[in-house]
């Protein structure tokens, strides 16, 4: 592949990261379904009660850092509040900073994004003229479903005061939040710190919090980045980073049409193609065209999710030296 | 900006710190000396460091850097009268001590902030001083940025060492047809301009290296486009140099222009910027050393900067003036 190929696959990745990284935890998403997502699944299946989504759609099996112990001895399921319907947006957001100290604030902020980025949206079409709006064809579906989650997020927004908004957004230093906690731990490349702060990051994969590291939970030295030992560079690093994108999404965070990755660039771009996580980044990674290219993917998503399940924090260190 | 590496000591950070908040607790009367060097009056809150420009429809706003947490604002009604306002996240934010050294309060430079459409928005940095370990966060205010209903939407470019640019400096600039490219970088290999969405102002496309200077170091790139005789051009505002050293820095603003948003940009001799060049603005006087840090209404009418006054401690202070166009199409010098 070309330097040039490289560095528009890089551009795209970059773009989905972006979107990823703002706009995260759609609403009531049903799993993706990687093909070799199985094994993953069946790890957490031996852990107790499944976890209930409230739209009573069929859920991922809860990530054990998703199901949690209230103070009051009751269950807090933050994962569910992913799940909740739209128009409890609201509801689900107060619920997740009630419980900020197990990992809730990370939750309400990911809530809190879609609403900033409904904002967003209105704030493109206030600002662009006609004739720079994406032409989109309303019998796609995939722009009706688009068109579905917009009205359906607005509807759930609209009952949040700005305040809360801010509160959900805006995380102070010190902040009480165990996954946001470890998220932002200053550790420098290679470090104990470092070794330390992955050690906690894979002591609770909570999926939500692995979507928001993306690429970012591997090891980078230079340009390549790290995994098992080795360098990975060039077109092989793009692949390893659309699978980090997808990784979550084996360990329980639902990715299908109602993902932003995949409704973010409909109503924005009208690219309506895509109707999951995993069809979006293995189009950017021309993967359709090429089948060997998904399956490197998938094959790299199995080995670190392995890793994760494990966990083997040794595979994500860098070699010493 | 900046806190440039590694020619740089600590040292005048501190300094600054101080001897702006003295100025800030001085007030007016005690800035009338500088105020009276400056091209406009000035007078008010004028301790600054990176000041941003922006005017919208009834307030003129000034963000800039601070070292101990948060984007510095300050507001006017006319652009002479200065009043320091409460910083952006004056509290800090989580993810910023990912990038500073542990207990250390963060510092957040050279913010680039105005209003895109309805939406108020600051690019900021967060680094520590020399380190190639930084990033350029976003926040939003819907509404605009009179609004203050600031939201943070987390970093949008980060870089480590052995990355090829270090993601500081950050500005946005638009194309004569509306489309937002973000500028940025300092030291290792200087200024770079990359588009953004003109939906989430999140990078959207790849890095183009559009200046760099081996010799003297580049930073605080800012991209606006401007028409004379009917041909519009883009230029580029950037400062070279050493910042931060008080009385001693060897700041100085220079342009640069392009018939494209991401270059190549040439200075008035004809000198690649990519090459070292750069056509110079404004640099150190008898008293006021160092200007740099600059910034310029959209439509080039306005610059402000910084400069280091010799006369009190080298403490930085805001000058704006009048931007003079030539009828070759070139900026004149604001001092």
């Amino acid at each position: 592949m070309s330097p040039a190929r490289v560095a528009v696959l890089a551009a795209v990745m970059g773009a989905l990261t972006g979107f990823a990284a703002g706009w995260l935890a759609g609403p009531g998403r049903e799993p993706v379904t990687l093909a070799e997502a199985g094994a993953a699944r069946a790890a957490f299946q031996a852990l107790p009660g499944p976890e209930t989504g409230a739209t009573g759609a069929s859920a991922a099996p809860a990530p054990p850092a998703a199901r949690l112990a209230l103070a009051g001895g009751g269950p807090v399921d933050l994962g569910a509040l992913l799940r909740a319907p739209l128009s409890e947006l609201r509801s689900s957001l107060l619920t997740a900073l009630r419980h900020r100290s197990e990992g809730g604030w990370l939750y309400a902020r990911a809530l809190a994004r879609q609403c900033s980025a409904l904002e967003m949206i209105a704030m493109r079409e206030q600002l662009m003229p006609a004739t720079f709006q994406p032409v989109v064809d309303m019998n796609q579906p995939g722009v009706q479903r688009a068109q579905a989650i917009r009205d359906q997020l607005s509807a759930g927004c609209s009952q949040l005061q700005p305040d809360e908004l801010r509160e959900a957004m805006n995380v102070p230093p010190g902040a009480v939040d165990p996954l946001i906690a470890v998220m932002d731990r200053p550790a420098r490349p290679g470090s104990a710190e470092a070794r330390e702060r992955l050690t906690a990051i894979l002591a609770r994969p909570d999926p939500l919090m692995l979507a928001e590291l993306g690429p970012g939970l591997l090891a980078r030295e230079g340009e390549s980045l790290v995994f098992d030992g080795k360098r990975i560079d060039g077109d092989e690093r793009l692949l390893l980073e659309g699978a980090a994108m997808l990784l979550p999404c084996s360990l329980g965070l639902v990715c299908d049409g109602r993902d932003v990755i995949v409704w973010g660039p409909c109503l924005t771009d009208g690219v309506c193609e895509a109707s999951s996580r995993e069809e979006a980044v293995m189009n950017s990674l021309q993967a359709g065209e090429h089948p060997e290219r998904r399956a490197a993917v998938l094959a790299w998503v199995e080995r670190l999710r392995a890793a994760v399940v494990a966990p083997d924090v040794g595979r994500f260190l860098r070699p010493p030296g | 900006m900046t806190l440039a590496f590694p020619r740089l000591t600590r040292l005048p950070r501190g300094l600054t710190r101080g001897i702006t908040r003295g100025l800030l607790a001085l007030g007016a009367a005690a800035l009338a000396t500088a105020a009276a060097a400056a091209p406009w009056t000035l007078s008010g809150s004028l301790g600054t460091h990176d000041p941003n420009i922006y005017k919208t429809s009834t307030t003129w706003w000034i963000f800039e850097t601070t070292d101990n947490n948060g984007i510095g604002v300050k507001f006017s009604n006319d652009g002479h009268a200065w009043t320091q306002g409460v910083p952006i996240f004056g509290s800090g934010l989580s993810w910023w001590q990912q990038y500073v050294a542990a207990g250390k309060p963060a510092q957040v430079w050279a913010p680039g902030c105005g209003e895109w459409g309805s939406m108020g928005y600051c690019y900021y940095a967060v680094s520590s001083f020399g380190s190639q370990k930084s990033a350029i966060g976003l926040t939003t205010s819907a509404g605009g940025i009179a609004a203050g209903k600031w939201v943070d939407q987390g970093a949008v470019i980060t870089s480590a060492p052995g990355d090829n640019f270090n993601a500081i400096d950050p500005a946005l600039a638009r194309t004569t047809g509306g489309s937002p490219y973000l500028v940025y970088g300092s030291f290792w290999n200087g200024i770079f301009i990359r588009p953004v969405s003109s939906t989430t102002l999140k990078p959207s496309g790849t890095p183009v290296n559009i200046a760099r200077d081996t010799a003297n170091g580049i930073e605080n790139g800012f991209v606006i486009s401007h028409a004379t005789n009917g041909t519009t051009w883009y230029y580029l505002f950037a400062s070279k140099g050493a910042c931060c050293k008080g009385a001693n820095s060897t700041y100085r603003i220079v342009v640069g222009r392009s018939s494209s948003i991401t270059g190549p940009y040439t200075d008035k001799s004809g000198v690649a910027m990519m090459s070292g060049g750069g056509t110079v603005l404004a640099s150190s006087g008898s008293r006021f050393k160092g200007p740099g840090g600059q910034s310029l209404l959209a439509d080039g009418s306005v610059m402000a900067w910084h400069a280091y006054d010799a006369q009190n401690n080298g403490a930085p202070v805001l000058f704006i003036n009048n931007v003079t166009w030539g009828s070759d199409g070139w900026p004149q010098a604001v001092w």
